[in-house]
């Protein structure tokens, strides 16, 4: 069967559906609805409705890395500073809620985010919670706009960060060319172990290359190769800014070094396809765990099904 | 003009340089004569000796021989009077008197009049004592600060000792250091240790913190010089150890610490080789006590020692860190395997097991590591012998018993997380079994470690490095993708086992080139595949590396 790159890419987000992963979301979001019962009823007035943001909240979820993550907006006079509101809500896990829940394994403090892991039915969850608090006070109503806590070991210098979650998530809502692009990139960055890449800035630089093209191609490979080739030209320029804040320059959070390394490994991943097609399978692999029928005239590429008559030598 | 004239008129025209003795030629064709060196009122007298090959050089020799017997005690005035400089090459005859002329004044003037010293240390000269047998003892480091006055006896094994030219060369390396009944284990590896213990002999070892010398730069010749050095602790130890010795001869280490580059400090051990009935030392005994030692002038017979610190031994180059502290898990020791178990060896690397189930055969030796006396013997052990004259500081594991070339345990069953158990306990891993098999096994144990997968396609066309946790399927998907049509060779063993077409030469510039690359990528934290493309080229051969 001849090999043919964006059925194959396709077969490869098949492989990488949310939809897979059913019984572990339905964990997840029972897991999600408890905390922000268990967060409403502590702060009653003081906060507004915790809402869903995180990978799967945006539709940019992979299912070998996913995130549900939970926003929890406060009012402002609540807490005199964003410190207290973050030890306040972190204190809360730590001190009263670790009791009510016999679910609960662990808790700690992260960059913007109080990270939580549960065990359930044999199961590892992590949900994180991003507490922020409105700028002014009865503001967040109408601007959604929130202040993070920054904790020191967290990559940003700043000890406060402005940002607006449900601007992130309509910055990429309806957009389903650009999701699958974005996927096929965090899958690459997954499976390639490339984690000085930011999956926020793979958001972005996907919706920039598709606003940037004012002819978009059809095909899923001519799209991906459209955002890659954006990549490489731009990466060590383009400035890209957080949705939700103009002042958080997203692109400023990777060195030049880093940028130079990640045009370096998407021009490799052009030339090698443009060179020969099967090399597509060198970097976006299916999940073994749920292979698609589409590849199934290809060589499989899961480890489970190797063909294993390679004539080397040594 | 005939080369004495030409002689004679380069020291003629130097105004610092008057002729005590004319120069003449004698029968051995050799110049001779004596100058007189004036230098800043202080003068000098050199007889001067030039050799038939003049402006030509011996390698074994100094050029022209300078020889000033007024002074000692100077850096490069050798015991026998000689100076040492160092001129450049030259097949110009006054050119190479006038250099060597200018290197003599300033050496008279810095090492004579300024009393300068050199930043660099050298070791003391000496000659060897015995010349009938001439040791080598190797020496590392220990965990152990030594002291004036410390005393003991070292434990050493003979490594090796071969007949030459008039005389025998034997090397030896010392195993351990005792002091104080405890022993001191030499920073040596385990493996290497072990292969040697069976030839173990003892000596004994005296610290006196400074050099053995009579004068400054000249090593002590006679034991009464070297006496002053060694405390009367020291002497009562040797008088009553040696005694009870089953040998006649017997070493002794003498001890001291050196000044090396930058302030840096060492230990540095010179050997002294005895006879237990020609002791250098007599006790004077009153009232059955003994009361004091008398020294006899009695020649010290020096030999020659050689500081094999891990520092010292890789100094000129090694690979880098990642690969040298890490346990490696070496799959397959064919051509590709031998060849990078030699290189990390000779690179620094600690520790490295090894496994695979062949057996050397005659068509190994062109293009492996191994050499035509060990056919038959399995790769594993015969790698280790290998190894094990490569590198001290190497710990090898055979793991051929263990694993038996590669276990193909199926990934459901049991024994394979056992497999893997022992598999995860390794930091690299290089597979160069060329089986697919072990390479999707390794896949399947999803190992957090790093995973090398080494080939080459037949001819050597090109060498592919596969890592990642996919190497089956990626390594089928380059391979699918290269030249790799050449003919097999059939050797007679029928269908199951040709072999391909590649030289010592192919087979061990790629693999290399190969780990270059891997010891990069390692230190940038940048881990991915690649090929190496030859470049079949007429007139010339180049090699292309090509990142996936």
């Amino acid at each position: 069967m001849k090999f043919e790159k964006t059925n194959y890419l396709q077969g490869v987000l098949d492989s990488h559906k949310m939809k897979h992963v059913d019984d572990l979301i339905k964990s997840y979001q029972g897991k999600r609805k408890q905390i922000k019962e268990a967060l409403e009823r502590q702060y009653g007035k003081d906060i507004y409705s915790p809402i869903n943001s995180g990978s799967y909240a945006k539709h940019t979820a992979i299912n070998t890395k996913f995130d549900l993550d939970i926003a929890a907006p406060f009012k402002k006079k609540k807490f005199s500073t964003l410190e207290e509101m973050f030890d306040d809500v972190y204190n809360f896990f730590d001190r009263v809620y670790r009791y009510d829940d016999p679910d609960f394994s662990e808790v700690r403090k992260q960059g913007v985010s109080i990270g939580l892991k549960f065990i359930k039915d044999f199961k590892m969850l992590d949900i994180d919670i991003v507490p922020g608090r409105e700028l002014r006070g009865d503001s967040y109503s109408e601007d959604k706009y929130m202040n993070l806590h920054a904790n020191d070991n967290s990559s940003e210098s700043q000890q406060s960060i402005q940002t607006n979650i449900t601007q992130q998530i309509d910055h990429i809502k309806g957009k389903n060319a650009e999701r699958e692009c974005i996927r096929l990139m965090k899958i690459w960055k997954t499976q390639n172990q490339k984690k000085y890449i930011k999956s926020f800035l793979v958001e972005l630089i996907v919706v920039r290359a598709f606003d940037n093209s004012n002819d978009i191609p059809t095909g899923l490979w001519d799209k991906l190769k459209m955002v890659l080739e954006f990549i490489r030209d731009n990466i060590e320029h383009v400035r890209l800014v957080d949705p939700g804040n103009s002042n958080n320059v997203v692109s400023d959070t990777m060195t030049k070094s880093q940028k130079r390394e990640f045009k370096d490994d998407v021009k490799k991943i052009l030339d090698k396809v443009e060179w020969r097609v099967e090399n597509l399978k060198l970097y976006f692999k299916e999940n073994p765990k749920f292979p698609s029928t589409r590849n199934n005239g290809y060589t499989r590429t899961g480890a489970g099904a190797a063909t294993l008559g390679t004539n080397s030598f040594g | 003009m005939d080369r004495l004239n030409e002689v004679v008129g380069c020291f003629k025209q130097d105004s610092n340089i008057e002729i005590l003795n004319p120069f003449l030629v004698n029968d051995r064709n050799t110049i001779e004569g004596k100058i007189r060196l004036t230098i800043e009122n202080e003068q000098l007298d050199f007889g001067v000796r030039i050799p038939e090959e003049y402006p030509l050089q011996n390698l074994s020799g100094i050029s022209t021989i300078f020889r000033c017997d007024q002074v000692e005690g100077y850096p490069h005035h050798f015991a026998n009077d000689t100076i040492c400089l160092i001129p450049t090459k030259t097949a110009m005859l006054s050119e190479r008197v006038l250099e060597e002329i200018a290197l003599l004044k300033l050496w008279v003037k810095k090492y004579y009049i300024n009393k300068e010293s050199d930043a660099h240390y050298h070791y003391l000269p000496f000659k060897y004592g015995d010349t009938k047998i001439l040791t080598t003892l190797l020496f590392t480091e220990v965990d152990k600060i030594f002291n004036k006055g410390d005393f003991g006896i070292f434990i050493y094994s003979i490594m090796r000792r071969f007949q030459t030219v008039g005389n025998i060369s034997e090397l030896c390396a010392i195993q351990h250091f005792e002091y104080l009944g405890r022993p001191i284990s030499c920073e040596w590896s385990e493996s290497f240790r072990l292969a040697f213990a069976p030839n173990r002999c003892g000596g004994f070892w005296l610290y006196i913190d400074q050099e053995p010398t009579s004068a400054p730069y000249r090593i002590a010749e006679n034991w009464t010089e070297l006496a002053p050095l060694l405390s009367k602790e020291q002497i009562i130890f040797l008088y009553h150890h040696v005694e009870k010795l089953s040998q006649d001869v017997f070493y002794i280490l003498i001890g001291y610490n050196i000044n090396m580059h930058e302030g840096k400090q060492e230990v540095h051990w010179q050997l002294i080789k005895l006879d237990k009935n020609k002791l250098p030392f007599k006790a004077i005994v009153e009232n059955n006590k003994i009361t004091k030692f008398e020294y006899l002038t009695q020649p010290i017979h020096w030999s020659m020692t050689n500081n094999a610190s891990y520092a010292r031994y890789f100094g000129r180059g090694k690979l880098s860190d990642n690969i040298t502290q890490a346990r490696i898990l070496l799959i397959g020791i064919g051509a590709v395997g031998s060849s990078l178990a030699a290189s990390l060896a000779r690179g620094g690397a600690r520790h490295l097991a090894f496994t695979d189930f062949d057996i050397v055969e005659s068509g190994n030796i062109c293009r492996s590591e191994y050499s035509l006396l060990q056919q038959g013997h399995s790769k594993c052990m015969a790698l280790e012998q290998q190894l094990l004259g490569i590198s001290p500081f190497i710990t090898l594991e055979n793991l051929s018993l263990l694993m038996n070339g590669f276990p193909k345990i199926r990934p459901e069953l049991p024994a394979f997380e056992k497999l893997k158990k022992l598999i995860s306990g390794f930091d690299l891993i290089f597979d160069c079994s060329t089986d697919m098999e072990v390479a999707y096994l390794l896949d399947s144990m999803q190992l957090s470690v790093s995973v090398f997968n080494l080939s080459m396609t037949n001819g050597a066309k090109e060498f592919v490095c596969v890592t990642g946790n996919n190497i089956a399927q990626d390594k089928a998907t380059i391979f699918s993708g290269l030249d790799n049509k050449e003919e097999l060779i059939f050797e007679g063993h029928g269908c199951a086992s040709p072999t391909f077409r590649a030289g010592y030469v192919d087979v061990n510039m790629l693999t290399n080139l190969a780990l270059k690359n891997i010891d990069l990528k390692l230190k940038n934290n940048r881990l991915n595949s690649f090929v190496i493309r030859t470049n079949p080229n007429p007139n010339s051969f180049n090699l292309i590396v090509d990142d996936f």
